[in-house]
């Protein structure tokens, strides 16, 4: 591994503020994990398998007024002309490109990896115990987490 | 004018690129879009493009197999594939070239890294002219 468990978070962070703010123009700040969950149907969830060369899964849940805003950023529409569908695509692209991020930076440069296609829904395909690491964010007020799930990237190494 | 095919399953990945690439080339463009590798190569069958702009991880038909079929092809060898890929990396980008990308770039792009990636293909182009 080119980095230890330690510098995980340290890595989400980076790749998610870099990743939404290129894609939405908007500014990400680091934040508190919130205490109490979102009502169901107030957010989108999006997860995301790695195949190769370790088995992992990353994990992005926004709260639907945020997608909303970030899908008219990316889009340029207005709210009424902005789909579920459009919402949908966007949490899986930003998650794909989140994903694809993180990975980099846990592997060393001269190796390859596998991922795989983005799925909404909370389903989890993976993971029987806590997340690696989770880290929470905000966006003008508006909380989202990215969580991962990386444990066979760090076995041997801790 | 120049025409560009953009190949993403991501319908947000294709409108993305195509927004930088609408800044980044300082001509004309008419833009194709396909959803994967298979979609891309029905529609080169039927319209020439300029340019191939394409995701990697893709379902159907993926982007590493999209440029196998390209390079293969008397008919579509010669036009020119771009990479934009969350799944890049060192070893990936040698992999990729060696099969006959021209290059490879890592999500999420930005217009002038896309001006700068064109900017050296038209060097390129040139070159094998004079």
């Amino acid at each position: 591994m080119s980095s230890g468990r330690e510098g995980l978070a340290e890595m989400i962070e980076a790749s998610v503020t870099g990743t939404i703010e290129n894609m939405a123009f908007v500014e990400v700040l680091a934040a508190q994990p919130a205490a109490e969950e979102s009502a169901p149907g107030e957010q989108l969830m999006a997860a995301q398998l790695i195949h190769e060369p370790y088995q992992g899964e990353v994990w992005l849940c926004m709260s639907l007024p945020l997608v909303q805003e970030l899908t008219e950023n990316v889009y340029a529409l207005s709210a009424e002309e902005i789909t579920d569908a459009m919402l949908e695509d966007v949490v899986a692209e930003l998650l794909n490109t989140i994903t694809g991020e993180v990975v980099k930076k846990v592997l060393p440069d001269d190796c390859s990896f596998k991922l795989g296609l983005p799925e909404m829904g909370e389903d989890s395909f993976l993971s029987t115990g806590p997340p690696t690491v989770l880290c929470a964010f905000e966006v003008d007020g508006r909380p989202f987490t990215v969580s991962a799930f990386l444990d066979a990237f760090f076995q041997g190494s801790d | 004018m120049l025409t560009i095919l953009i190949v993403d399953d991501s319908r947000t990945a294709r409108m993305f690129i195509k927004r930088c690439l609408e800044i980044a080339v300082s001509q004309d463009a008419e833009f194709l879009e396909a959803a994967n590798g298979k979609e891309a190569l029905g529609i080169l069958k039927a319209q020439p493009a300029d340019l191939v702009v394409s995701d990697l991880n893709m379902p159907v038909m993926d982007g590493d197999m999209l440029v196998k079929f390209m390079k293969a092809s008397p008919k579509l060898n010669e036009i020119p594939i771009m990479i934009i890929t969350s799944a890049g990396n060192p070893a990936k980008e040698t992999e990729l070239l060696a099969l006959g990308a021209f290059a490879v770039l890592s999500k999420p792009v930005s217009p002038a890294t896309i001006t700068e990636t064109l900017g050296s293909l038209i060097q390129k182009e040139e070159g094998a002219y004079e």
